[in-house]
């Protein structure tokens, strides 16, 4: 195999790689450790780079294939991990000062079923700190940068995970995503970014920012690679309160099946002639509508609630929650957290019962909007994932609640599965994308028409070239 | 707008009570007219509400904070002017069946 064709295979064919004998999961990660190396320094994308467990991992998937045991999917393969899932023996930090030391005794259920699955874990990734406050520069870590610009913010709070992948440091790293927070770095950093239906996937074991509102998922090059990381990770938990139990998907029988006759609702109104939506960006999505078209969807516009009120759903249930968690340190440690993190935590403690109980009702007004209405008549609803590229860092609002630049909110008041796909580029090179939403639980419906949009364009083939390092990496090398 | 003669107290020495008292009696000399709708009483709700929630603010914060919290009333207020029947309420909102209420098709 040729030097850097390692990093450059998606997990499917890595796979095929390593099942076939032409490269082994040794080889694997030493090319990713070494990509890590020569990039993140940069990039900021890792807290913590666990190396020698990582090799020590990979060993153990290729003596796994030498004697004739296949452990799915994932065996062997590089990834890494938000730094707020919990993981036994190697620090998770959530980027807070407050965690900084934190070492958790067990894994959460998604890294036990990575590592039961023979994946190989090579690091964690930065977040915004707690999966809320950021991009900010008073946490004990930098914030991730955008691979395409360094001057400008991957999106969060999944920052690291969307500009490791989209770098190219790994093929998959999972986020969570509680208004946002997957599909928002996808869409900024020009990666897949999946998350999927309320309850599909065990949170146990990741720190809770919304209990009702946070889904775990992943960010990956391909759309077939979300597919295979979502085989692995998808199914009931019963020690999950929110875990659902649906009858088993296969997300990948009809992957490459097409979208000739599939039915898309476009509810243009959540982002035309909204404040700040940015031209090429318009232009892209009307690029990709007519492309779904060309390739057989029937597209029409409709009418949901206004875009607003999801919004205003989803931030009073987010901050009441996240602040019923957070309550005690923001009372006696206040000045531990990050100034831009502390000043929209303390926001939930200035609604009123009546606030979260209105916010709730609303709630299940809009699920039944989107499901009853919309896709009672559609299999999938396309929308913008954002209203404009990713912006500077030097130009990131002061304000507590941040701009309204993502369109991704009403998706976690609803549950839908929804995942955001590059749609193009701004004339200045920086990504674009639309998000897929799907009905509860149909995300082989979601990845079928993102893969059919994702061959059609060939954008997946478009990727940033890796920054070089700078600082060494020492600070954040772990334990493990 | 206060009114010509009227006491005017310094109001960062004033206690949140006291801050609402204070807003109150200029609207009332005011005639409670419109301009009673127009006194921002945000600043006192807030450090009412900090008061009561045991939280300090930060002095370098508190202007962040304040611009966050007049947003999040407007948020709120818009759940309240939502058009809600009786059958729009919370009951199993954590699972996600509940949540559509036979919303599949």
């Amino acid at each position: 195999m040729t030097e850097g064709a390692e990093t450059d295979l998606s997990i499917a064919e890595a796979g095929a790689a390593l099942r076939s004998g032409t490269t082994t999961s040794r080889a694997l990660t030493e090319a990713t450790l070494a990509r890590i190396e020569a990039a993140d320094g940069a990039l900021n994308s890792f807290i913590t780079v666990t190396g020698e467990s990582a090799l020590a991992a990979a060993e153990a998937a290729d003596a796994d294939f030498a004697n004739g045991v296949d452990r799915g999917p994932m065996q062997g393969i590089p990834y890494a991990l938000k730094d707020i899932y919990m993981t036994a023996g190697i620090r998770t930090t959530c980027h807070s000062k407050l965690l900084v030391d934190h070492v958790p005794t067990e894994d959460c259920v998604v890294a036990a079923k990575f590592k039961a699955g023979g994946a190989v874990m090579v690091g964690k990734t930065a977040t915004h700190e707690f999966a809320f406050g950021g991009p900010s520069f008073d946490l004990p870590f930098p914030p991730a940068r955008n691979p395409w610009n360094l001057d400008h913010i991957p999106g969060g709070s999944s920052s690291g995970s969307g500009a490791a992948v989209a770098a190219g440091l790994v093929r998959m790293a999972m986020g969570s995503d509680t208004g946002g927070s997957i599909r928002g770095p996808a869409a900024y950093c020009g990666t897949v970014g999946l998350k999927p239906t309320y309850g599909l996937v065990s949170r146990r074991g990741i720190f809770p920012l919304s209990f009702t509102l946070d889904h775990a998922g992943p960010l990956s090059w391909s759309v077939e690679d979300s597919a295979l990381t979502l085989s692995v990770i998808a199914g009931f938990d019963p020690e999950d309160p929110a875990s659902a139990n649906p009858p088993p998907s296969d997300y990948l029988s009809d992957l490459k099946s097409g979208i000739d006759g599939t039915r898309i609702a476009v509810p243009r109104h959540f982002f035309e002639g909204a404040e700040g939506l940015d031209d090429e960006a318009l232009a892209a999505f009307d690029a990709a509508v007519a492309t779904l078209r060309a390739n057989g969807a029937v597209v029409d516009v409709v009418t949901l609630p206004e875009f607003e009120l999801f919004n205003a759903a989803g931030r009073v249930i987010i901050l009441a929650e996240a602040f019923a968690i957070h309550e005690q340190d923001l009372r006696s440690r206040p000045l531990d957290f990050g100034r831009l993190t502390h000043a929209r935590m303390v926001l939930g403690a200035t609604l009123s019962a009546a606030d979260l109980t209105q916010a709730f009702r609303v709630r299940r007004k809009l699920a039944a909007a989107v499901n009853q209405d919309i896709l009672g008549r559609y299999d999938a609803i396309v929308t913008a994932s954002s209203l404009g590229p990713a912006g500077r860092f030097d130009e990131i609002p002061t304000e507590t609640l941040p701009a309204h630049a993502m369109q991704t909110m009403p998706f976690n008041v609803t549950g839908n599965p929804a995942m955001s796909i590059p749609t193009g580029f701004t004339s200045g090179g920086l990504p674009l994308s639309m998000q897929i939403v799907g009905k509860p639980f149909a995300e082989a419906d979601v990845l079928r028409i993102g893969h059919a949009f994702e061959t059609a364009t060939g954008l997946l083939h478009h990727r940033p070239a890796p920054p070089l390092s700078e600082p060494p990496l020492e600070a954040r090398r772990g334990t493990a | 707008m206060q009114p010509r003669g009227a006491p005017r107290p310094n109001l960062k020495l004033l206690k949140p009570c006291a801050f609402i008292a204070y807003n109150m009696k200029i609207a009332i000399m005011n005639g409670c007219k419109s301009k009673m709708a127009k006194v921002d009483t945000a600043e006192t709700e807030l450090a009412t509400l900090f008061e009561k929630a045991g939280l300090t603010l930060p002095e370098d914060r508190r202007a962040a904070v304040l611009h966050g919290y007049r947003e999040l009333r407007t948020m709120a207020e818009s759940l309240r002017a939502a058009d809600l029947t009786a059958v729009d309420e919370p009951s199993n909102i954590y699972g996600f069946d509940p949540i559509l209420r036979g919303g599949q098709s």
